[in-house]
């Protein structure tokens, strides 16, 4: 964790394939139960409304080059604030790699790995995300760079093999559940795009961080819409609500004649690293701000003891039912606030701070 | 400290290397399942066969053909799942359903309704979403030993390629286990299956071609070796289905006016009345190369549908010898076409209709035509599609290029 830069096409990359990664398990699944055929509308919706946010964000940014959101905390409230601010993002970021791993390690045990115990399947991501976080944050977004052009051909590839799936009709009747659920409720799944906030966080490591912010807005929401439109055009509503891990079901829909067929073991191994560029980088976003917080030196050294409790408390989550439930409350209950709004206030107060500081010294 | 940890995590993931050792599951233990038949039980709810292949006897030099590739074993359980652990305990080797290629259930049980026994099959990840439903006029048990592999020693392959044959053939659909319970659980589209049943044969098959009864020394009856012996499986036409209930079956022909609404008629033989002698026959390949234009609209709760179907027909031979060159000839014949193809369309839509039952999909035309969910519910779509009034129209582009020339001896002949 030295001071390397981050590309754009590194930024870009990896934080489309964290995004990828509740929109592998239960993301679809919610969507489509929140507002019925109406879900690939919403997803559109949702990334007009951040699009639009982080262009307030990168104009409130602007006088801040160089320095990252707990910087800016600190310019607000002082070191306080940044200490209290770095532990409510620990803490997100914790129950978010341990709800994730649950959840996915479960969905994972029940396709492939169904002799196997859940503590089994949690040692390997555990083990995994160790290894990330030595490679440290160069090495995971590089990482996520080699693998998420895989994705794009996979995606291409099951586009392709599933174009006659594609029924248009099951996005009606357009506005699903209702227009107020569509556009005012579904303003809380904002969560979804919660990979973003992480740019907050490796500002001063992002080599162009106003062109790596807004092309992986681009790059998430594509993702997010085409994810959706595949899911909810080939499996009809009501259908998709009963389906977990709904993009691997797609997966094993894939066939190509009589030759090519159940390709799901392949891209298994793809949603499995996925999920580790997942679990890797929200360590390293854990180590940054501990480092940051705590002036610590060697945050590296903490890696076994942090794997060794996230995965503990992995085990201790009774179900996948639990996981998805906390998660999703998350995503709607507290990510909206503390990953959007909260920023956003933080950003306007420091403005209001600098200006009025500049106001005293001229 | 740090080579301490690294060599540890090293170790660690070393463990599962031997992760294989621990549990190993050889192909030789398992016994792989091509189709499942489900009856209804005798003192049971279900009576459920497992055909499963014999690989020994599938490949190498000795392989063969015949009932030797696969073994039948029957059950008896409340459920599918129970059915699978019953048999588990009756062979040597581990059930395994990962290369299942159909699922057949008897009339009688589909009837009946299939509730309860579709759902075990979309859950388990063994069984392949693409799987193929059958419903037999018979005893699925007596279907699945029809089956009999011959030219090809593969029973996966031959099943496969038995059960594509509705690319080709046109009198017969194909279904998948998801596309039947998506349909089951749609309010404007009803889900079908491929019905079947077992053709007596008028010769009996030669006893050297290796019906052993069961194959392989397998659990199959006696009884089932002679219905073997003289009977093959083939695929008449579709099950209708409400809901998981089959209400009604359309048998031959009946089956293209459904290809043909669904846009899935891949080029199939139509015969239809010579236009010189009624007597004779002459046959044109259809294929649709449009996908028909079906406009649905709602006037006091009966469904008025619009259907323009577009279908290219080339001619293959004629009853009688004529003159294809000149324009009326053509349009006799074009007009032929479409008024048989009308005529089927017709019927399958009143038997639609009489049924109760929506396979054709016309109910998902509704859905652009509202807002919302909660809009479009306040429509009953099962309740008033027998009400439907169809308009119907069928337009045929007749291409008789590839018949010789129409001459003065070919008449005098």
């Amino acid at each position: 964790m030295g001071r390397e830069h981050l590309s754009t096409w590194e930024v870009v990359c990896t934080l489309s394939l964290i995004t990828l990664t509740p929109v592998l398990i239960s993301f679809p699944q919610y969507s489509s139960r929140e507002f019925g055929n109406a879900a690939v509308l919403h997803s559109v919706y949702l990334a007009i409304v951040v699009f639009i946010f982080y262009l307030i964000i990168l104009k409130l940014y602007e006088p801040f080059a160089g320095k990252d959101i707990m910087d800016i905390a600190e310019i607000v409230g002082g070191k306080p604030l940044k200490i209290i601010m770095s532990i409510a993002v620990i803490l997100y970021t914790f129950a978010m790699m341990i709800f994730t791993m649950q959840e996915f390690g479960e969905d994972i045990k029940d396709v492939m790995f169904n002799h196997s115990t859940n503590a089994e399947i949690n040692i390997l991501f555990t083990i995994g995300m160790a290894f990330l976080g030595y490679f440290g944050i160069r090495g995971v977004f590089r990482l996520g760079t080699y693998l998420f052009p895989a994705i794009v051909i996979g995606f291409g590839l099951m586009f392709y093999s599933l174009s006659s799936k594609i029924d248009f009709i099951n996005l009606t009747p357009v506005l699903g559940t209702g227009a107020s659920t569509v556009f005012l409720k579904g303003l809380t799944q904002v969560g979804i795009y919660n990979s973003l906030s992480i740019m907050l966080v490796i500002a001063p490591l992002a080599k162009h961080f106003k062109k790596a912010t807004l092309f992986s807005v681009l790059s998430t929401s594509l993702v997010i819409i085409l994810s959706l439109f595949l899911l909810a055009t080939i499996i009809p509503y009501p259908s998709l609500n009963q389906k977990n891990f709904a993009i691997f079901e797609l997966t094993r829909y894939i066939g190509f004649g009589r030759f090519f067929q159940r390709l799901d073991a392949v891209f298994t191994f793809f949603w499995i690293m996925t999920c580790f560029v997942f679990l890797g980088v929200l360590l390293i976003v854990n180590f940054i701000m501990l480092k940051k917080a705590f002036n610590l030196k060697y945050p590296g050294r903490l890696i076994p003891c942090v794997s060794l409790i996230i995965f503990t408390s992995c085990n201790l989550v009774p179900s996948n039912a639990v996981s998805s439930i906390a998660r999703d409350f998350m995503y709607v209950s507290l990510s909206p606030y503390s990953l959007f709004l909260y920023p956003l206030i933080l950003l306007l107060l420091a403005r209001l701070k600098v200006s009025g500081r500049k106001k005293q010294d001229g | 400290m740090a080579k301490i940890v690294r060599t540890l995590i090293i170790a660690c993931c070393l463990i599962y290397l031997l992760a294989g050792c621990y549990d190993p599951r050889e192909l030789d233990d398992l016994a792989y399942v091509i189709a499942i038949g489900i009856d209804k039980g005798d003192e049971k709810d279900l009576k459920v066969t497992f055909q499963i292949a014999i690989p020994v006897n599938i490949s190498g030099e000795g392989s063969s053909t015949g009932q030797e590739t696969s073994t039948l074993l029957t059950v008896d359980s409340n459920s599918v799942y129970g059915a699978v652990s019953q048999a588990n305990t009756e062979i040597s080797k581990e059930i395994n359903l990962s290369q299942n290629k159909m699922i057949v259930f008897s009339e009688e049980l589909a009837k009946e309704g299939l509730e309860g026994y579709i759902n075990p099959f979309v859950t388990n990840k063994e069984i392949r979403p693409r799987t193929s439903i059958v419903i037999c006029k018979s005893t699925a048990k007596e279907f699945l030993t029809t089956i009999t592999p011959i030219l090809e020693p593969n029973p996966a392959r031959y099943l496969d390629l038995m059960l594509s044959s509705h690319s080709y053939s046109g009198f017969n659909v194909g279904t998948e286990l998801v596309d039947f319970y998506w349909n089951v659980q749609s309010k404007y589209t009803q889900p079908i299956a491929i019905l079947a049943k077992p053709k007596e044969n008028s010769k009996k098959q030669d006893s050297s071609s290796g019906n052993s009864g069961g194959g392989g020394g397998g659990p199959a009856d006696a009884e089932e070796s002679t219905v073997a012996e003289n009977s093959t499986p083939v695929f008449i036409g579709i099950a209708a289905f409400s809901g998981t209930t089959m209400v009604g079956e359309l048998l031959d022909e009946e089956v293209i006016p459904h290809l043909i609404l669904t846009n899935t008629l891949s080029p199939a033989n139509f015969e239809v009345p010579d236009i010189n002698d009624e007597t004779k026959t002459t046959t044109v390949t259809i294929s649709q190369k449009k996908r028909p234009q079906i406009e649905l609209t709602l006037e006091n709760d009966i469904p008025k549908i619009k259907i323009v179907s577009n279908v290219y027909a080339q001619l293959l031979t004629t009853g009688t010898p004529a003159n294809f060159f000149e324009a009326e000839t053509r349009y006799k014949l074009a007009k032929e076409i479409e008024e048989k193809l009308k005529t089927l369309i017709n019927d399958y839509l009143e038997k639609t209709k009489e049924f109760k039952t929506d396979i054709t999909g016309f109910g998902k035309l509704l859905k652009p035509q509202y807002w919302t969910i909660e809009e479009l519910e306040k429509i009953d779509w099962h309740e008033i599609y027998p009400n439907a009034e169809f308009d119907i129209t069928v337009n045929v582009n007749l291409d008789a290029s590839q018949i010789v020339s129409y001459t003065e001896e070919t008449e005098a002949k």
